[in-house]
């Protein structure tokens, strides 16, 4: 192979190791090795020029073998390199480019230009370079600057990158950071909203379930939000109300503008109380708890609260301040009741001789004697009081009344046709009276002297009103489940209206109407001052209800109603006026701790033609009964009896020991349980004093044969 | 200095070299020769060679020379004056070492060192990256001597000797004071070429003129010398046809394909770059006696001026002995001289540099070392 040949290859080979990495340091080891190995040098360097203060200076950028700098020998080489060139020394120097020079008389150099870079030294042992090899080598010497300037600005470039680098590593690892914490707050994001969700299920199940209202309300009074529970509770439908304003809930403005304005002021209401009218009309009492919310950042301002359905509380806390009144009403009652039994009993007794001797002694003169008129002035004044005196024991034997199957109709059908009735018109003058009375009325359990009696009281009230013009209507009512005002419980009645045109009755005098001896007349002008009591007592005695609705100058009406029965109508309702009947003789024993009772008993029976005996005491009448041979036909029984047995006790004696003998209880008090528990026993009658004539001798009459 | 040689080749007989060299007064350091044939293994020897009390460097080569004698067997040990220091470098064939830095980090000042010794592992396959790494640390501060190490069976294995025993993949660097000349020559004569290597990597070359390289080897040995090499017996024929890759003065330099792959790849003894142009060479045994008559007498030349010749050290390649064959004596007989001692190995690739030219790896190629007399 021909020299040129040789050549070629060789610069193929070293522009082949030019260039192949864009690390200065790497590119150079491969270059410069690639000269030095295929032109068969010892040793290499390359220089660059660098600027520094307007002068230019090269300095290695890297040699092989590496330490050729602190080679003595190669080092004289450099130096013979200018320390520092200005830019007119330096283009001087590389215009005189090529070097060559020889060290020692064998290490041979050669510096050549790298344009734009610095310059190549090359050292050859033994034999210089050709001149033509070297000129051959410009080109790759450009190429190698070329190359270098390029690692310069890779370098350059890599630093950038590194930078850059590091900047994106580190955007990296925030960005890593950031995603933890990203993650982080996912994870506690997701944490929150499963917590969220669970409470809000648990808030949901509570709202959908809860019986009590749940709401939220805008500012302006509209419903954001409300609980299912408002249809149970009110009926309305719940997606109606969303959006509406309270008042389509059925508060009044007057009641939504205070509860807003309310709330407003103080962020928070409690117990607040009002009335809404349900969407069926019927009235719920609610109790409301609200606050202001959402007052803190971005969140709409809101009141969010709860209604509680109160209407039975309501309900029942009036009931209860009615029972209380009615409690007491009834234990003022009861109490006027007790004193006036107990006067009425002392009463009786004194007037036992004003009522019994007028009768007795007017049987005894003659019709025409001038005595006449004076005793049946005292007979009626007698009477007159012991109408007081039995009111008065109405009263006080409240409960204990003797009960019958009796139709409301049939007594105010006689009590129209009554003498009562006829001497009442005859004293106050024309008054109409109407009745409206249902046909087949239920008939109900009592007393017919204590219905009539009320029913006489009732339109002796409406007549002292100076009523010209009565109602009385009769109707079959039926309860469902409550009444408006009346707890009343389910089930038949009956109600007995007596409405009139009188003068009409205030509120305030409704609540007294039915206190003993209240009256806005002259007391004792024509009742006894006892007679509404008297009703009222009657009714409580029937377990039935008393309602007043009048005012001043308007029409006033008495509702009573009573519990319905729907057993038979009992027969003997009312008794027939017993004719005063003389007796045949019979023996009577007269059994009464008062002295003066006995005597007048004794003076009307002897006037009746009965023979007669007294007993001071329960135990002597017993000492009578067994000391004599015959028993008397029938014993006249006092029941109330101080110091040893009382009627009844003296009653259970005689049945012991004269299982057959008759006896008839007689009572100045009312009829006690002591009374009824006799009658029980087998007492054939019970009659209250005053001993009067036709009273005894009717009773003897149906006792004894005839 | 003083030279032990076992004839035997037996693990005692080295035990023995060993000890008597260290016990000679002014030894500071061993150079330990020895044959494959030995049949050394590190579990024989590494006992032997870490009870060793000097520093010591070696290597297992095809063949040793001892005298006027080419051995087949036996052991060398030299007693040698002024050795600074052993170093080994291992890992030569990890692409990931980085050996400037090593050498660097583990080497010491290099100031007193006229002449380095050194075997490497002959078949591990970055051994030019290895010496070029050499050069750029220590240059032309002293002369390099030595080879590659291993087997003729052509199979990489421990071949490498130190105070730590016997291993692989490495080289051993023995560091003297004692002034060389080195003396380069081959032989070798061009054949036909140029061609460019297109493909390689390392030691391997994929394809030339972009051809399998196997199969452009082939055509150009049947054009040019009417010789059929096949991939059995590759090296029968390739032995007589190196490559030579050329530089502007001086010999080309040598490189050995010893191997054929499937792929039709060869594999060299040292690294032929990718783009290189190489000329396939050949030989007549006059030229290559003559050339290892060359590098003693370039070596004398070399030998610094004032100092006295004590020992000739001649690296050659073992594939010389093989191309010669019986004619290998004469080359012996070329370098060796009665008044002094000649000691050397038949290696896989040489190394070697005067201060004159470029370090590079060697194939095919007579090394002579001429250590100055103390």
């Amino acid at each position: 192979m021909n020299q040129k040949a040789i050549e070629i290859q060789i610069y193929f080979e070293i522009a082949m190791a030019i260039g192949t990495s864009l690390d200065l340091q790497q590119m150079l080891k491969k270059a410069l090795s690639a000269y030095l190995r295929k032109l068969s040098c010892t040793t290499g360097a390359v220089l660059q020029l660098r600027e520094a203060d307007g002068y230019y200076q090269y300095a290695s950028s890297y040699c092989i073998p590496r330490n050729t700098l602190q080679n003595r020998v190669y080092k004289s080489i450099l130096e013979q390199l200018p320390e520092k060139f200005n830019q007119k020394e330096l283009y001087g120097f590389i215009q005189s480019l090529p070097l060559h020079g020889t060290v020692n008389d064998k290490l041979h150099f050669h510096i050549m230009d790298l344009p734009d870079f610095g310059l190549l030294l090359l050292v050859k042992n033994g034999q210089a370079l050709d001149l033509k090899v070297v000129h051959s080598l410009r080109q790759l010497n450009r190429k190698l600057a070329d190359s270098c300037r390029a690692c310069l600005q890779n370098s350059t470039i890599s630093i950038m990158n590194r930078e850059l680098s590091e900047e994106i590593e580190q955007r990296k690892r925030a960005e890593t950071q950031l995603k933890f914490f990203l993650d982080d707050l996912e994870q506690q994001v997701m944490d929150r909203t499963s917590a969220l969700q669970e409470s809000e299920q648990r808030y949901r199940a509570i709202f959908d379930n809860i019986q009590d209202i749940f709401f939220s309300l805008s500012l302006d009074g509209h419903i954001n939000e409300i609980s299912p529970s408002v249809e149970a509770t009110l009926r309305y439908s719940r997606s109606d109300l969303l959006g509406r304003p309270l008042t389509s809930l059925g508060f009044s403005r007057n009641e939504t503008s205070m509860f807003i304005s309310q709330i407003k002021k103080t962020g928070r209401i409690k117990d607040f109380t009002f009335t809404i009218r349900a969407h069926d009309k019927l009235r719920h009492h609610f109790s409301t708890n609200a606050t202001l919310t959402g007052a803190g950042g971005d969140q709409t301002l809101q009141i969010i609260g709860s209604l509680r359905d109160i209407t039975q509380q309501y309900q029942a806390e009036q009931a209860k301040k009615k029972l209380e009144e009615q409690l007491q009403n009834s234990k003022k009652m009861e109490a006027l009741g007790l004193l006036a039994g107990g006067v009425a009993h002392d009463l009786n007794n004194v007037l036992s001789g004003i009522v019994s001797y007028p009768d007795l002694l007017l049987t005894m003169i003659d019709k025409e004697s001038h005595l006449a008129v004076p005793l049946k002035t005292i007979r009626d004044s007698g009477r007159k009081a012991a109408a007081i005196v039995q009111d008065l024991l109405t009263m006080a034997r409240r409960g204990v009344i003797q009960k019958d199957i009796i139709n409301l109709n049939r007594i105010i059908t006689e009590y129209l046709t009554s003498p009562e009735l006829a001497k009442l018109q005859d004293t106050h003058g024309k008054i109409t009276i109407d009745t409206d009375l249902q046909d087949e009325l239920l008939n109900l359990s009592g007393s017919p002297l204590h219905i009539k009696n009320a029913l006489m009281n009732l339109v002796l009230n409406s007549v002292e009103a100076e009523a010209d013009h009565i109602m009385i209507t009769t109707e079959n009512i039926y309860f469902e489940g409550g009444f408006s005002e009346l707890e009343v419980p389910e089930g038949d009645y009956i109600s007995l209206k007596v409405t009139d045109n009188g003068s009409g009755i205030s509120k305030e005098d409704q609540q007294r109407v039915f206190e003993p001896f209240y009256t806005k007349k002259v007391m004792g002008k024509s009742g006894t001052g006892l007679g509404m009591s008297v009703v009222w007592g009657t009714v409580q005695d029937h377990n039935g209800h008393i309602m007043i609705e009048s005012a001043p100058g308007e029409n006033t009406t008495f509702q009573l109603i009573f519990p319905g029965s729907r057993k038979e109508y009992t027969k003997h309702e009312t008794r027939e006026e017993i004719p005063e009947y003389q007796g045949r003789g019979e023996s009577v024993l007269v059994v009464d701790d008062c002295e003066n009772q006995r005597k007048i008993a004794m003076a009307i029976l002897q006037a009746l033609n009965y023979s007669v005996q007294t007993a001071g005491s329960g135990e002597e009448a017993m000492q009578i009964l067994q000391k004599s041979s015959l028993p008397p036909d029938i014993i006249l029984l006092d029941m109330i009896m101080e110091g040893g047995m009382d009627g009844l006790a003296t009653f259970e004696s005689i049945l012991q020991r004269f299982p057959d003998q008759k006896v008839i209880l007689v009572s100045g008090y009312s009829e006690t349980k002591r009374v009824q528990q006799a009658l029980r026993l087998g007492a054939l009658l019970y009659i209250r004093k005053p001993y009067l004539m036709n009273t005894i001798s009717s009773a003897l009459r149906q006792c004894l044969p005839h | 200095m003083t030279i032990y040689f076992d004839p035997e080749g037996t693990v005692a007989g080295l035990e023995r070299c060993l000890k008597q060299a260290s016990e000679h007064e002014h030894v500071s350091g061993l150079l330990v020769l020895c044959c494959d044939a030995n049949l050394f293994t590190a579990e024989k020897i590494d006992p032997i060679l870490q009870g060793a009390t000097l520093p010591l460097a070696g290597g297992i080569f095809p063949n040793i020379i001892y005298e006027q004698q080419l051995c087949k067997q036996g052991t060398l040990v030299v007693g040698l004056q002024d050795v600074v220091t052993v170093h080994t470098v291992s890992e030569l064939s990890d692409p990931g070492v980085d050996y400037e830095q090593q050498l660097i980090q583990k080497m010491p000042d290099s100031s007193r060192v006229r002449t380095l010794i050194l075997f490497v592992d002959g078949f591990s396959t970055r051994i030019s990256p290895f010496i070029e790494s050499l050069f750029n640390v220590f240059g032309l501060d002293f002369n390099y001597v030595g080879g590659g190490a291993g087997s003729l069976s052509l199979k990489q294995q421990p071949c490498i000797l130190n105070n730590t025993g016997l291993t692989q993949d490495s080289a051993v660097l023995l560091f003297l004071e004692t002034e060389s000349g080195i003396g380069v020559c081959h032989g070798w004569q061009e054949l036909s070429g140029p061609y460019q290597v297109t493909e390689a990597s390392n030691n391997i070359i994929h394809t030339i003129e972009w051809q399998p390289a196997f199969d452009f080897y082939q055509s150009v040995l049947l054009e040019k010398t009417n010789s059929r090499i096949n991939r059995d017996a590759f090296y029968e024929t390739a032995k007589d046809y190196p490559f030579g890759i050329a530089r502007l003065s001086g010999e080309q330099i040598v490189r050995d394909p010893y191997l054929v792959e499937n792929d039709g790849s060869l594999v060299c003894v040292g690294e032929i770059p990718e783009g290189a142009f190489f000329s396939i060479l050949r030989a007549d045994a006059d030229n290559l006696v003559q050339a290892a008559a060359d590098s003693l007498k370039i070596s004398l030349e070399a030998l610094p001026s004032g100092t006295a010749e004590g020992l000739r050290l001649f690296v050659d390649c073992v594939s010389r002995t093989v191309v010669l064959n019986d004619q290998f004596q004469r080359e012996i007989d070329a370098v060796h001289s009665s008044a002094l001692p000649l000691i050397g190995v038949c290696s896989i690739g040489e190394i070697a540099n005067s201060g004159t030219e470029y370090l590079d790896l060697y194939n095919r190629t007579a090394v002579m070392a001429v250590l100055a007399r103390k």
